[in-house]
């Protein structure tokens, strides 16, 4: 699984107990929650990735805090376990629910900006093998201002994702 | 009732087609009495589509034929969608399985493609059966799908290209909701969560909302 990036790292109990700490809204980590990474001005809050149902696509979710005093821009998402990141925007028009690639996604001062189920979310296509409830996915994204930041995010079955969205790992 | 990232999502597009009465009410409600469904009440109950498309063992389905006098779940959606759909589906699936089997098993979800081009019969069986192996799916053309939707009032799908030739199909994210009286009385958008449904679809079980 190496191969995949597919694997529990050693931090994975702290990393837990990090996000236990984000418990509350979904878009609002709690100030003193330890980050899945921080970089310029930005802390990677929360992060999660449900098990894909098909070997073809997949979603990965998290929530990045500008803690700084300017705008940065969120311009590129990679996965080790996918040939292919983009960035998506689900908006509500006319009745229904449209999804499509955007080529970035602003990230404000002094917010904390979600990806995340029913909003906008980060879709994984080409997969590259399998993973399952358990495992750990490394993302890196790359911004504007802050550069390059990489962390782990935990493999959880879709039925647990309203928990963790709403209330972090349970 | 919902996390308030996605209602700001559902609120512009729940809105439009259907109009609804009640509204995403406070578990236990927190004016007057307990509503009866967590669910959206439809202001106005609707009859079941009479529709027939392929179900994935290759067989013509007639949706009202084949659903009468159960409590059934319909959604339209495509086993591309990473998001709304699979969540759907799986937190349907998660408390079906928590309910008691007599009241489970009277439940019906009927999963009709908006992506028959992609969604082959094998590849819908496959990703219902993550799910719930006993969860339907059918497929058929797009006119079709869209045709039955609009007679429900919910939107057409539609397909949305992308710069790098793959596409998405826009889609209602709404599950609707018929009692045993082959109406639907309740509906219920992307958002709704497992203790909402745990709540209801005993309820919906028990019969048609009284009133």
């Amino acid at each position: 699984m190496g191969s995949l990036g597919l694997r529990v790292p050693l931090g994975v109990p702290w990393l837990i107990i990090a996000l236990a700490a984000c418990r509350g809204e979904s878009n609002r980590a709690a100030p003193d929650a330890t980050p899945l990474a921080e970089r310029g001005g930005i802390a990677v809050t929360t992060g999660y990735a449900p098990e894909p149902i098909t070997p073809d696509v997949a979603a990965v979710y998290f929530s990045l805090r500008n803690t700084g005093t300017e705008a940065d821009r969120l311009l590129t998402v990679a996965a080790d376990v996918a040939g292919e990141a983009q960035i998506h925007a689900q908006r509500g028009e006319g009745g229904m629910m449209r999804m499509e690639p955007i080529a970035g996604l602003e990230i404000p001062p002094g917010t904390v900006t979600a990806l995340a189920p029913g909003g906008n979310h980060v879709m994984l296509m080409n997969l590259r093998g399998r993973y399952a409830v358990g495992d750990s996915l490394q993302v890196h994204i790359t911004l504007e201002r802050a550069g390059q930041l990489t962390f782990w995010v935990p493999v959880i079955a879709y039925e647990d994702v309203e928990a963790m969205a709403e209330r972090g790992p349970p | 009732m919902l996390n308030p990232t996605i209602r700001s999502a559902i609120v512009p597009w729940c809105t439009v087609t259907l109009v609804i009465t009640g509204a995403c009410t406070a578990p236990g409600g927190e004016r007057g009495a307990a509503p009866e469904y967590r669910g959206w009440m439809l202001a106005e109950p609707m009859p079941k589509p009479d529709f027939t498309l392929r179900s994935t063992d290759g067989e013509p389905f007639s949706f009202r034929k084949e659903t009468k006098g159960s409590v059934t779940l319909l959604f339209f959606g495509y086993t591309y969608c990473p998001d709304v759909c699979p969540l759907h589906m799986a937190n349907i699936a998660a408390v079906l399985k928590k309910l008691p089997p007599r009241v489970a098993s009277q439940v019906k979800v009927v999963f009709v493609t908006t992506d028959a081009e992609r969604d082959t019969p094998e590849r819908l069986r496959q990703w219902l059966g993550n799910f719930d192996p006993k969860f339907i799916g059918l497929t058929g053309p797009l006119d079709e799908v869209n045709a039955i939707q609009r007679s429900i009032g919910l939107a057409a799908s539609r397909r949305e290209e992308w710069p790098d030739g793959g596409y998405g199909m826009g889609h209602s994210a709404q599950v609707i909701g018929y009692t045993k009286d082959d109406l639907a009385h309740v509906m219920y958008p992307f958002g709704t969560r497992q203790e909402d449904w745990a709540h209801d679809l005993p309820r919906l079980v028990e019969g048609p909302p009284s009133g």
